[in-house]
Protein backbone atom coordinates (compact mmCIF):
# COMPACT_ATOMS: atom_id res chain seq x y z
CA UNK A 1 0.00 0.00 0.00
CA UNK A 2 1.19 3.14 -0.51
CA UNK A 3 1.38 5.98 1.88
CA UNK A 4 0.99 9.58 1.27
CA UNK A 5 3.16 12.34 3.18
CA UNK A 6 0.70 14.54 5.16
CA UNK A 7 1.13 18.26 3.46
CA UNK A 8 0.17 19.44 7.01
CA UNK A 9 2.91 18.18 8.89
CA UNK A 10 5.34 17.89 5.55
CA UNK A 11 5.89 21.72 5.77
CA UNK A 12 9.12 21.98 7.71
CA UNK A 13 8.13 24.28 11.08
CA UNK A 14 5.00 21.83 11.60
CA UNK A 15 7.22 18.75 10.89
CA UNK A 16 9.77 20.07 14.07
CA UNK A 17 6.22 21.12 15.87
CA UNK A 18 5.21 17.64 15.56
CA UNK A 19 8.46 16.06 16.12
CA UNK A 20 8.98 18.45 19.85
CA UNK A 21 5.51 17.41 20.80
CA UNK A 22 5.77 13.58 19.70
CA UNK A 23 9.10 13.31 21.87
CA UNK A 24 7.63 15.17 24.53
CA UNK A 25 4.81 12.47 24.18
CA UNK A 26 0.84 13.38 25.05
CA UNK A 27 1.17 13.10 28.78
CA UNK A 28 3.58 16.49 28.65
CA UNK A 29 2.61 19.24 27.55
CA UNK A 30 4.91 22.24 26.37
CA UNK A 31 4.54 26.06 27.16
CA UNK A 32 3.75 28.55 23.77
CA UNK A 33 6.66 30.75 24.44
CA UNK A 34 9.54 27.92 25.46
CA UNK A 35 8.25 25.88 21.80
CA UNK A 36 8.72 29.45 20.57
CA UNK A 37 12.12 29.97 21.31
CA UNK A 38 13.14 26.23 21.27
CA UNK A 39 12.14 26.12 17.54
CA UNK A 40 13.72 30.19 16.60
CA UNK A 41 10.23 31.27 14.96
CA UNK A 42 8.26 34.63 15.88
CA UNK A 43 4.78 33.83 17.86
CA UNK A 44 2.72 34.66 14.99
CA UNK A 45 4.57 32.26 12.47
CA UNK A 46 4.26 29.84 15.35
CA UNK A 47 0.30 30.91 16.35
CA UNK A 48 -0.54 30.22 12.85
CA UNK A 49 1.23 27.10 12.27
CA UNK A 50 -0.13 25.90 15.45
CA UNK A 51 -3.77 27.03 14.57
CA UNK A 52 -3.01 25.02 11.20
CA UNK A 53 -2.35 21.82 13.45
CA UNK A 54 -5.11 22.56 15.95
CA UNK A 55 -8.13 22.24 12.83
CA UNK A 56 -6.75 19.08 12.02
CA UNK A 57 -7.39 17.79 15.38
CA UNK A 58 -3.17 16.82 15.89
CA UNK A 59 -2.47 19.03 18.66
CA UNK A 60 -4.60 21.05 21.63
CA UNK A 61 -3.71 24.18 23.33
CA UNK A 62 -5.08 25.25 26.34
CA UNK A 63 -4.52 28.16 28.53
CA UNK A 64 -3.91 28.27 32.30
CA UNK A 65 -2.00 30.26 34.93
CA UNK A 66 1.63 29.26 35.58
CA UNK A 67 4.23 31.31 37.76
CA UNK A 68 0.82 33.96 38.16
CA UNK A 69 1.14 34.82 34.61
CA UNK A 70 -1.36 33.28 31.47
CA UNK A 71 0.37 31.03 29.81
CA UNK A 72 -0.57 28.93 26.53
CA UNK A 73 0.46 25.00 26.84
CA UNK A 74 0.01 22.69 23.73
CA UNK A 75 0.20 18.85 23.64
CA UNK A 76 0.20 16.42 20.62
CA UNK A 77 -3.82 14.30 20.41
CA UNK A 78 -4.23 11.11 20.08
CA UNK A 79 -4.96 12.02 15.95
CA UNK A 80 -1.96 14.17 15.83
CA UNK A 81 0.04 11.08 17.09
CA UNK A 82 -1.51 8.69 14.19
CA UNK A 83 -0.83 11.05 11.41
CA UNK A 84 2.89 12.06 12.68
CA UNK A 85 3.90 8.31 12.93
CA UNK A 86 1.77 7.65 9.37
CA UNK A 87 4.04 10.30 8.04
CA UNK A 88 7.11 8.65 9.15
CA UNK A 89 6.56 5.50 7.62
CA UNK A 90 5.61 7.39 4.65
CA UNK A 91 8.85 9.08 4.79
CA UNK A 92 11.19 6.28 4.96
CA UNK A 93 9.29 3.91 2.80
CA UNK A 94 9.56 6.81 -0.11
CA UNK A 95 13.54 6.25 1.24
CA UNK A 96 13.59 2.40 0.97
CA UNK A 97 15.38 1.22 -2.67
CA UNK A 98 13.26 0.23 -4.57
CA UNK A 99 13.36 -3.85 -4.58
CA UNK A 100 13.99 -5.89 -7.58
CA UNK A 101 11.16 -6.93 -9.54
CA UNK A 102 10.77 -10.83 -9.64
CA UNK A 103 12.39 -11.72 -13.37
CA UNK A 104 10.37 -14.44 -15.31
CA UNK A 105 11.72 -17.28 -16.05
CA UNK B 1 3.63 19.15 -2.96
CA UNK B 2 5.46 16.54 -0.74
CA UNK B 3 5.05 13.87 -2.99
CA UNK B 4 7.38 16.20 -5.32
CA UNK B 5 10.21 15.92 -2.74
CA UNK B 6 13.29 14.44 -3.91
CA UNK B 7 15.27 11.84 -1.70
CA UNK B 8 17.53 14.82 -0.52
CA UNK B 9 14.86 16.69 0.71
CA UNK B 10 13.14 13.68 2.27
CA UNK B 11 16.65 12.47 3.72
CA UNK B 12 16.56 16.24 4.90
CA UNK B 13 13.56 15.80 6.96
CA UNK B 14 14.09 12.63 8.44
CA UNK B 15 17.34 13.81 9.69
CA UNK B 16 15.75 16.93 11.18
CA UNK B 17 13.01 14.59 12.73
CA UNK B 18 15.76 12.25 14.26
CA UNK B 19 17.97 15.42 15.61
CA UNK B 20 14.88 17.42 16.91
CA UNK B 21 13.64 13.99 18.78
CA UNK B 22 17.26 14.13 20.45
CA UNK B 23 17.45 17.29 21.53
CA UNK B 24 13.91 17.52 23.23
CA UNK B 25 14.55 14.33 25.00
CA UNK B 26 17.77 15.06 25.98
CA UNK B 27 16.82 18.50 27.40
CA UNK B 28 12.94 18.94 27.78
CA UNK B 29 11.10 15.65 28.40
CA UNK B 30 12.67 15.21 31.64
CA UNK B 31 11.39 18.53 32.96
CA UNK B 32 14.35 18.99 34.75
CA UNK B 33 13.80 16.11 37.21
CA UNK B 34 16.91 14.57 36.40
CA UNK B 35 18.78 17.40 37.53
CA UNK B 36 16.85 17.44 40.72
CA UNK B 37 17.54 13.82 41.17
CA UNK B 38 21.79 14.47 40.93
CA UNK B 39 21.14 17.44 43.24
CA UNK B 40 19.73 15.33 45.84
CA UNK B 41 21.83 11.82 44.79
CA UNK B 42 24.75 14.54 45.75
CA UNK B 43 23.21 15.55 49.00
CA UNK B 44 22.51 11.96 49.61
CA UNK B 45 25.96 10.87 49.36
CA UNK B 46 27.70 14.54 51.19
CA UNK B 47 24.93 13.60 54.29
CA UNK B 48 25.73 10.11 54.86
CA UNK B 49 29.04 10.34 54.01
CA UNK B 50 29.28 12.87 56.60
CA UNK B 51 27.46 10.37 59.38
CA UNK B 52 30.07 7.84 58.18
CA UNK B 53 33.22 9.93 58.48
CA UNK B 54 32.44 11.99 61.57
CA UNK B 55 29.43 10.08 63.49
CA UNK B 56 26.23 11.07 64.96
CA UNK B 57 26.65 14.48 66.79
CA UNK B 58 26.27 18.02 66.12
CA UNK B 59 28.79 18.29 63.06
CA UNK B 60 26.72 15.89 61.27
CA UNK B 61 23.67 17.40 61.86
CA UNK B 62 24.51 20.93 60.73
CA UNK B 63 25.96 19.35 57.51
CA UNK B 64 22.67 17.50 56.78
CA UNK B 65 20.65 21.47 58.04
CA UNK B 66 22.81 23.14 55.42
CA UNK B 67 22.31 20.45 53.10
CA UNK B 68 19.20 20.82 53.13
CA UNK B 69 18.74 24.35 53.01
CA UNK B 70 21.15 24.25 49.61
CA UNK B 71 18.59 21.14 48.57
CA UNK B 72 15.69 23.40 48.94
CA UNK B 73 17.04 26.51 46.77
CA UNK B 74 18.45 23.75 44.09
CA UNK B 75 14.89 22.14 44.07
CA UNK B 76 13.16 25.96 43.72
CA UNK B 77 15.61 27.33 41.24
CA UNK B 78 14.78 24.25 38.97
CA UNK B 79 11.58 24.62 39.05
CA UNK B 80 11.72 28.02 38.14
CA UNK B 81 13.89 26.78 35.00
CA UNK B 82 12.49 23.95 33.85
CA UNK B 83 9.03 23.70 36.15
CA UNK B 84 6.62 25.57 33.96
CA UNK B 85 7.87 25.69 30.71
CA UNK B 86 7.07 21.50 29.97
CA UNK B 87 4.65 19.95 32.48
CA UNK B 88 2.38 16.56 32.87
CA UNK B 89 -1.11 17.19 31.55
CA UNK B 90 -2.11 15.90 34.55
CA UNK B 91 -0.10 18.78 37.25
CA UNK B 92 -2.98 21.48 36.31
CA UNK B 93 -5.14 20.57 39.38
CA UNK B 94 -4.72 23.17 41.98
CA UNK B 95 -3.38 20.42 44.77
CA UNK B 96 -0.54 19.34 42.69
CA UNK B 97 1.93 21.52 43.87
CA UNK B 98 0.40 21.27 47.71
CA UNK B 99 2.29 17.64 47.28
CA UNK B 100 5.89 18.26 48.73
CA UNK B 101 4.81 21.12 51.52
CA UNK B 102 2.25 18.39 52.95
CA UNK B 103 4.29 15.41 52.91
CA UNK B 104 6.94 17.92 54.94
CA UNK B 105 4.45 19.17 57.18
CA UNK B 106 3.52 15.80 58.13
CA UNK B 107 6.35 14.80 58.76
CA UNK B 108 7.14 17.66 61.02
CA UNK B 109 4.26 17.07 62.67
CA UNK B 110 5.60 13.30 62.95
CA UNK B 111 8.62 14.69 65.08
CA UNK B 112 6.62 17.29 66.97
CA UNK B 113 4.85 14.51 68.75
CA UNK B 114 8.11 12.38 69.19
CA UNK B 115 10.92 13.99 68.85
CA UNK B 116 13.71 12.45 67.29
CA UNK B 117 15.90 10.07 69.51
CA UNK B 118 18.78 8.86 67.11
CA UNK B 119 19.77 9.78 63.61
CA UNK B 120 20.26 6.34 62.84
CA UNK B 121 16.67 5.15 63.48
CA UNK B 122 14.89 8.59 62.71
CA UNK B 123 16.91 9.33 59.61
CA UNK B 124 16.23 5.56 57.87
CA UNK B 125 12.37 6.83 58.52
CA UNK B 126 12.98 9.85 57.38
CA UNK B 127 14.39 8.62 53.71
CA UNK B 128 11.88 6.00 53.24
CA UNK B 129 9.18 8.91 54.69
CA UNK B 130 10.93 10.65 51.58
CA UNK B 131 11.24 7.10 48.73
CA UNK B 132 7.34 6.29 49.95
CA UNK B 133 6.31 10.04 48.73
CA UNK B 134 8.29 9.53 45.09
CA UNK B 135 6.67 6.57 45.25
CA UNK B 136 2.88 7.65 45.39
CA UNK B 137 3.92 10.85 43.30
CA UNK B 138 4.90 8.67 40.15
CA UNK B 139 1.64 6.65 40.67
CA UNK B 140 -0.40 10.14 41.04
CA UNK B 141 0.99 11.77 38.00
CA UNK B 142 1.75 9.22 35.23
CA UNK B 143 5.38 8.19 35.75
CA UNK B 144 6.48 4.63 36.30
CA UNK B 145 9.92 5.55 36.83
CA UNK B 146 9.33 6.84 40.13
CA UNK B 147 7.86 4.23 41.47
CA UNK B 148 9.66 1.85 40.60
CA UNK B 149 12.77 4.28 41.12
CA UNK B 150 11.82 4.43 45.20
CA UNK B 151 10.84 0.77 45.56
CA UNK B 152 14.35 0.28 44.47
CA UNK B 153 15.90 2.83 46.68
CA UNK B 154 13.38 1.62 49.80
CA UNK B 155 14.73 -1.79 49.26
CA UNK B 156 18.50 -0.98 49.52
CA UNK B 157 17.29 1.27 52.03
CA UNK B 158 15.72 -1.45 54.22
CA UNK B 159 18.18 -4.32 53.13
CA UNK B 160 21.58 -2.01 54.63
CA UNK B 161 19.41 -1.00 57.75
CA UNK B 162 18.90 -4.72 58.32
CA UNK B 163 22.05 -6.31 57.95
CA UNK B 164 24.77 -3.67 58.12
CA UNK B 165 26.22 -2.13 61.83
CA UNK B 166 25.73 1.57 62.36
CA UNK B 167 28.45 3.28 60.63
CA UNK B 168 28.52 0.67 57.66
CA UNK B 169 25.14 1.12 56.96
CA UNK B 170 25.81 5.00 56.18
CA UNK B 171 28.69 4.35 53.93
CA UNK B 172 26.50 1.95 52.18
CA UNK B 173 23.57 4.88 51.66
CA UNK B 174 26.47 7.50 50.94
CA UNK B 175 27.85 4.92 47.93
CA UNK B 176 24.72 3.05 46.64
CA UNK B 177 21.74 5.08 47.65
CA UNK B 178 23.82 8.50 46.31
CA UNK B 179 24.59 6.13 43.01
CA UNK B 180 21.10 5.14 42.47
CA UNK B 181 19.66 8.62 42.81
CA UNK B 182 22.34 9.52 40.06
CA UNK B 183 21.92 6.69 37.77
CA UNK B 184 18.04 7.51 37.64
CA UNK B 185 18.82 11.08 36.40
CA UNK B 186 20.98 9.76 34.06
CA UNK B 187 18.11 7.58 33.17
CA UNK B 188 15.60 10.47 32.68
CA UNK B 189 18.18 12.99 30.61
CA UNK B 190 18.91 9.95 28.30
CA UNK B 191 15.13 10.19 27.50
CA UNK B 192 13.92 6.89 28.68
CA UNK B 193 11.34 8.41 30.67
CA UNK B 194 11.05 11.16 33.16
Amino acid sequence: MALALDPLIHQPVRLRIMTVLHALGPEQEVEFTTLRDMLGVTDGNLGSHLRKLEEAGYVRTHKTFALRRPRTYIAVTGPGLNAYQTYLMALERLLRPPEPRPTAP
Amino acid sequence: MPQDATPAELQHRLAEVAAWTRRTRRHWRHRGVAYLFWLWGAIWSIGYGGLFVWGEGPRAAWLWLALWALGGLGTAAVYLRYGWRVRAVRTDRQDRPAFWPLNLLFMALMFVVRPPHSMYRDGTVVALWILWAYAVLGWQVGRPFYTRWAVVMAGLTVAGFGLLPQRPFYLWMAVVGGLTWLAGGVYQRRGREA
